[in-house]
């Protein structure tokens, strides 16, 4: 396509308007404007920071109790406290004196003589496991 | 008027006697000797006493005659120790051999009682077990009231 302006320097109208505009200087930004936004974008951000936060807290606390509860089902309890149940050991359908001495004759490992009279003397107790 | 008679008056007056002979009914202290009775050798028994008559309250227990239940037997020490045991569970094992568990006629408890009123004694054996723990089904207990004390 032949160039037939190529020595004309005089631009269209228009063009110039267009120009014009797109050059014109920025609004000016006040501190006060400035700090609107900082505090409205640290409100935004800020509140769903926290929130991540606090779910993400509520997750980690639930994974170290269920980590806790796991370890303790697989370990067993810490060392020096027996794991003495109060139960039915012999299935006789009672909790009784014969239950005591079955724990007493499996000599489970950490059961002691103060378990044994502790599980002994919950069977007699009047209040909790003593026959009526 | 009428006046009251003598047949009222004396009404009112045994009334008042009765009342305060219920008020001053004499407290007596009373050993009850608990034997157990097994044709096996027992490692385990507990039996439970109580009074109908709701007249007792346990104020302590003893071991019985056996030497393998030598230690004092369990039992509510807590409710015996606030007087308030109108009722009382005994029991006690061993881990002896065998061959030194006793059967036969065995006292294996002294329950002390403080009686207010007659008694009417309810013994229940709970279980009498073997070593391996077999329940002894033709074990019974009975109980024997020795020489009553008064306070």
């Amino acid at each position: 396509m032949p160039d037939q302006d190529t020595d004309n320097e005089q631009l269209p109208e228009g063009l110039l308007r267009a120009l014009k505009a797109v050059d014109a200087a920025p609004p000016v930004i006040t501190a006060t404007i400035d700090r609107t936004l900082a505090d409205m974008a640290v409100g935004h951000f800020g509140t769903r920071r926290a929130t991540w936060k606090r779910h993400g807290g509520w997750a980690l606390a639930a994974s170290v109790a269920l980590v806790a509860v796991l370890a303790v089902q697989l370990i067993g309890p810490p060392s020096g406290v027996a794991d003495v149940p109060y139960a039915d050991l012999n299935r006789s359908g009672r909790i009784d004196i014969a239950d005591v001495l079955a724990l007493a004759r499996a000599e489970r490992p950490g059961v002691t003589q103060a378990d044994l009279d502790a599980f002994a003397m919950r069977v007699v107790s009047l209040d909790a496991g003593g026959v009526r | 008027m009428k006046k009251p008679g003598w047949g009222a008056l004396a009404l009112v007056v045994a009334g008042l006697l009765s009342v305060a002979a219920m008020g001053q009914a004499k407290a007596r202290f009373v050993p009850v000797e608990v034997f157990l009775d097994s044709p096996e050798p027992v490692a385990a028994w507990q039996f439970e006493l109580k009074d109908r008559n709701a007249s007792m309250t346990v104020v302590g227990v003893e071991n019985g005659g056996s030497d393998v239940f030598r230690r004092a037997p369990y039992y509510d020490r807590e409710a015996v120790t606030r007087g308030d045991a109108d009722r009382i569970v005994v029991a006690d094992y061993s881990l002896a051999e065998e061959s030194k568990l006793p059967s036969g006629r065995v006292r294996v408890a002294t329950v002390h009682v403080m009686l207010e009123g007659d008694a009417d004694f309810e013994l229940n054996l709970v279980t009498a077990n073997t070593a391996d723990g077999r329940p002894i089904e033709a074990a019974t207990v009975s109980l024997e009231e020795t020489q009553a004390r008064e306070p």
